[in-house]
């Protein structure tokens, strides 16, 4: 794009050249070139057309295979800045359910880096004529209020270009028909509104139906030139530190449910159970250190570290909310740190408490300060394990729970090369040189059983983050 | 038999303190019945309930002439379901699914194997009958939803929002198989819906949810119900249509680009003047229909 | 001369022959044991079953192997049938773990459950026949190798001398099967019935029978009460049943060896019970529709 262009006409908001996505086989979007300005403009095709695929691409969550998709001049799969200036509403009817809907709103002012996110996600709401004092979880909500809400998490922020999948199905023709003055209200705000839709009678409301070159039919309203293109999105940068606080604390909020503290609580009353019992039993020393090295980190510590960590991005990859989180201007990489962090501080300060306390509860000399060591290097290298893990694999519950069953406890009775390869030998380690007592496993250099752990977390906090950038949202 | 399918007195149905049906009285006749409501008005509670999936809390509820919460199995045996989501196992084959679903009813194997081919070629599926359904889109799904529901000769077919998700054509096809099933089939549908539109073109008449009661309910007769008014289409900005209307006494409401005009003795020949005056272009001029649209805004209300 | 031929047969009702909700029960019980081994699915759904099931096999055919082709079989000690459970026991908890949620978790998350519901089940209907299902799988493997070899040694000649005793053997070991299959897949069913999702269903039944054997043992050791704790070991305790079936306890084993007969038969039974209504009890609130 030349600069005198620029200056004579304002640049298309959205440009598509030649752009085409496949997946293996099958061809979703083929060669599809348009620009579009400022104003309501509909996609229109059958169910299967592309429609999704190509607002995904606009709004980076999707890379075309050929050609090229560029908003507002920039490239919105590269360039996560420019992401600030798009608000997009997906097909989907997943949500974070964990969140209620002002919270959930909240959160998009928050990672857009709006000035006041309370006020605004409060504006936003009201907009989209739901409650922002309503504090029902988003699992309660009904078809349109989902429909609502994810039209306020994709406005909040002021963007320039709105995208909005199917945003009319599920609502009732009042709320049909009051949806369709609000973008067409925005639209003559100078925004450059884009709907796609498979009900014809819909888009018809939105304006006259007007030709597209390669098998689009597109609706467009009048088109309102306001934005110029320099004040666009000049003062955005995509800078976020190392750890999104606010990615954090939503995946904390995943990570809690009744189901898993239940689980929490259980196992930690087994540890001090298991304390109890080894106060009294005939050989306290022998029997603490194999009960705290045998449920401490063979059971307590790797498996709440999989239900924790790979659920922390699995979940969001599985339910596709992932791309509420995909769709702001913050860096990937601070994605996966705040997810490590946020399973980390969930389940290690808890497990190592409680193992800590449990051993100090037998009685037994070294044995706590070894114990509190040995859980917290189980847990941080199997929570990274498991993140990765998450990430990686559908299924990361069942390959999580087949590695630990038969890899770790299964093969690594088979010999001392096997027991070697099992993470759980390392941590394992400590406490048989704090108290003496000769695990089977646990044969390791002091160093090793501290350096190994550590790598391995942090090589699975390395996967994840390469892993995300390379994440294509379906 | 009788013509009245599904009859309910009174019927009541709360989740905890939520109050989803609060008395409803209605009678469903043979034919194809559309069960209209806004989302959460209780269209898939009192499914349910025909279904005897769950009891309710009072009133009389006769299904075929039956009570669900008597003699559910009995009575299900002779009713077919198609859910409203579109969650179906993804790794069967729709044939094997089917069939299977036609052996619950009843069918001895080799005749739910013959009638869930022939339902599934009756849907529109024979060639796609061998394809697991997590490789279907969501029109071939709603297909192989119908397909189970049919294919063991049920008496009464509910169907769960049987067009939800589909595009333009797909919906076509599907109410032009739905009408099939009821007119040429024998079999009585009972048919949730939250479009006006398609449960105008495929019901022979409606039930109206609202706010846990029945809002109307009656048969439907297209094409007689020419209300006053009219409506415009124009291809440009409607706003001085409207103020010169407004002007001259009439009323005129705004839909995106349709104007629905009220209040005037001569209608078409003002709007027409006024046109041609303000110098607009005109697309379209026809008398205004009571849509269902209007009979459901005002049984909401 | 016309020639007619029918080229749309159109709908045709169904007059035929129309079994009740009890076949029903039988179709769904088949069904889900097929789903369960992984029959009709994808590969990477039989890895599980077949290997396990494969391995619990093994010790089976490797004794008749060794009987057939040893000369003088029956001065071959090839151990107690009860014996041969403890090889295998690692198989079955694997397997039960791993591959019975699949009876009733995905039902659910696919609504399929609301399909069934809407059929001539009904709930209770619905978990006897998936709980048959269940028990009749994992008997395959509790039941089968056993039974594999008693019928290979009697046909040998080498399997119990005379019709009664042949057939106490029968029983035996169909008891001692049955009774395993029966409490591991009552527990499966209860844990299953918690969550929607199959993989979380497994690991908290996999957790669960691990922390059972390490509290039950423990506290078996240590406590006053002593031995009988040690019925809470959810792992030895169908096994030390299957001892009291033969008339023998375990005696290299775990505490609960040494507790009487009728508290482990009273346990084991109380306990599917328990299962199971737990199991009737999620199920009885669970709403499908909508």
């Amino acid at each position: 794009m030349s600069q005198a262009q620029t200056q004579a006409a304002p640049p298309p908001m959205v440009q598509c050249s030649g752009a085409s996505k496949w997946f293996g086989d099958l061809v979703a979007v083929s060669d599809v070139s348009f620009s579009i300005g400022a104003g309501v403009t509909a996609l229109l095709g059958p169910n299967g057309a592309g429609k999704s695929t190509l607002l995904r691409m606009m709004c980076g969550l999707a890379r075309p295979s050929n050609g090229s998709v560029t908003v507002l001049g920039n490239n919105p799969r590269a360039d996560v800045a420019v992401l600030g200036r798009i608000g997009m509403a997906p097909q989907q009817e997943s949500l974070l359910d964990y969140l209620s809907g002002r919270e959930f709103v909240e959160l998009a002012a928050q990672l857009h880096r709006v000035d006041n996110p309370v006020e605004a996600a409060r504006r936003a709401i009201q907009t989209v004529e739901l409650d922002p004092d309503d504090p029902r979880r988003l699992s309660t909500y009904s078809k349109g209020m989902r429909q609502r809400i994810k039209l306020a998490q994709a406005i909040v922020h002021d963007p320039l270009v709105i995208a909005l999948d199917e945003p009319l199905t599920g609502l009732d023709p009042r709320q049909r028909r009051e949806m369709i003055q609000l973008f067409h209200r925005l639209g003559a705000e100078g925004k450059c509104v884009i709907v796609s839709s498979h009900v014809l009678d819909e888009v018809e409301r939105f304006g006259p139906v007007t030709k597209m070159p390669r098998f689009w039919r597109c609706a467009r309203s009048t088109t309102i030139w306001r934005a110029s293109s320099d004040t666009w999105w000049a003062d955005d940068s995509a800078s976020g530190g190392t750890v999104n606080p606010h990615i954090y604390r939503v995946v904390v909020r995943s990570q809690i449910s009744t189901g898993r503290l239940l689980a929490l609580a259980g196992l930690s009353g087994v540890a001090i159970l298991l304390a109890f019992i080894a106060r009294a039993a005939d050989d306290p020393v022998e029997f603490a250190t194999r009960s705290m090295g045998t449920f401490g980190t063979n059971i307590f510590a790797p498996f709440i570290a999989l239900a924790l960590g790979s659920a922390a991005l699995g979940n969001l990859v599985e339910d596709r909310t992932l791309v509420y989180v995909w769709l702001r201007p913050v860096p990937r990489h601070a994605v996966a740190t705040a997810a490590f962090a946020a399973v980390l501080s969930v389940v290690g300060p808890i497990v190592v408490a409680v193992m800590t306390v449990a051993a100090a509860i037998t009685g037994v000399d070294g044995l706590p300060a070894a114990t509190a060591a040995a859980t917290a290097l189980a847990v941080f290298a199997y929570s990274g394990l498991f993140l990765a893990l998450g990430l990686r694999f559908k299924r990361s519950l069942l390959i999580g729970l087949g590695y630990i069953a038969i890899w770790e406890l299964l093969m690594s009775r088979l010999g001392d090369w096997f027991a070697r390869l099992s993470v759980r030998s390392y941590p394992m380690s400590i406490l048989s040189d704090a108290t003496g007592v000769d695990m089977r496993l646990a044969d390791r250099s002091t160093l090793a059983s501290y350096i190994v752990p550590l790598a391995i977390g942090l090589a699975g906090l390395a996967y994840t983050s390469w892993r995300l950038t390379r994440t294509e949202i379906d | 038999m009788s013509d009245i399918v599904v009859s309910a007195r009174g019927v009541h149905k709360s989740y905890g303190s939520n109050h989803v049906l609060q008395g409803l009285d209605c009678d469903v006749g043979r034919g194809i019945t559309g069960l209209l409501g806004s989302n959460g008005a209780g269209k898939s509670t009192f499914m349910g309930l025909v279904l005897g999936l769950r009891p309710r809390q009072g009133g009389t509820l006769k299904v075929l002439g039956v009570d669900p919460d008597q003699s559910g199995p009995e009575l299900r045996a002779r009713l077919g379901y198609a859910p409203e989501h579109h969650d179906l196992p993804g790794d069967v084959q729709a044939a094997d699914l089917v069939r299977h679903i036609a052996q619950l009813h009843g069918l001895p194997r080799r005749a739910a194997t013959e009638r869930a081919s022939d339902a599934l070629w009756q849907v529109g599926l024979g060639e796609e009958r061998f394809r697991p359904i997590g490789t279907m889109s969501t029109g071939q799904r709603q297909r192989v939803k119908m397909a189970q529901a049919l294919a063991h000769d049920p008496d009464l077919l509910l169907l769960d929002e049987p067009t939800d998700g589909l595009d333009p054509v797909q919906r076509d096809d599907m109410l032009a198989l739905i009408r099939r099933v009821g007119r040429e089939f024998g079999i009585d549908i009972l048919l949730s819906s939250h479009l006006l539109e398609e449960v105008e073109r495929v019901c022979d008449s409606v039930v109206i949810l609202a706010n846990g009661v029945v809002g109307h309910s009656g048969p439907l007769h297209q094409g007689d119900s020419a209300a006053s008014g009219i409506k415009v289409e124009l291809d440009s900005d409607p706003r001085a249509l409207v103020a010169a209307l407004v002007a001259h006494g009439a009323t005129a409401a705004t839909d995106g680009h349709i104007l629905t005009v009220t209040g005037h003795d001569a209608l078409p020949d003002l709007v027409r003047d006024l046109v041609a005056d303000l110098g607009l272009g005109l697309r379209r001029l026809e008398p205004r229909r009571t849509t269902l649209e209007d009979v459901f805004i005002e049984a909401s209300q | 001369m016309t020639e007619a031929r029918i080229h749309d047969r159109g709908y045709l009702a169904y007059d035929g022959p129309r079994h009740g909700p009890g076949r029903a029960m039988v179709v769904l019980g088949c069904h889900t044991a097929q789903r369960v081994l992984g029959l009709k699915r994808s590969n990477w759904q039989k890895v599980m079953p077949a290997i396990t099931l494969l391995i619990s096999f093994v010790p089976a055919i490797v004794f008749i192997g060794l009987a057939a082709l040893l000369p003088d079989s029956s001065d071959l000690d090839l151990g107690e049938p009860t014996e041969y459970y403890g090889l295998i026991v690692w198989m079955v908890f694997l397997f039960t773990s791993f591959v019975t949620p699949e009876a009733i978790c995905t039902d659910r998350r696919s609504g399929l459950l609301g399909l069934y519901l809407a059929s001539p089940l009904d709930r209770d209907a619905y978990l006897a026949a998936k709980f048959a299902a269940i028990v009749v799988v994992l008997g395959i493997m509790t039941i089968g190798p056993t039974l594999l070899v008693l019928i290979a040694f009697t046909l040998e000649g080498s399997g119990p001398d005379g019709a009664i005793d042949w057939l106490v053997e029968f029983g035996r070991v169909l008891a001692s099967g049955l009774a395993m299959a029966a409490f591991w897949g009552a527990l499966s069913l209860a844990v299953s019935s918690l969550t929607t999702r199959r993989a979380l269903a497994s690991v908290a039944i996999f957790v669960s029978l691990l922390v059972s054997a390490a509290v039950g043992d423990g506290l078996a050791q240590v406590a006053e009460a002593g031995d009988s704790f040690g019925l809470l070991n959810m792992i030895a305790l169908p096994l030390e049943a299957v001892y009291r079936i033969y008339g023998e306890s375990n005696e290299n084993g775990p505490p609960i060896a040494e507790v009487g007969t009728l508290p482990i038969l009273s346990t084991l039974i109380g306990l599917i019970a328990v299962f199971l209504w737990f199991a009737r009890w999620r199920y009885q609130r669970i709403e499908v529709n909508g």
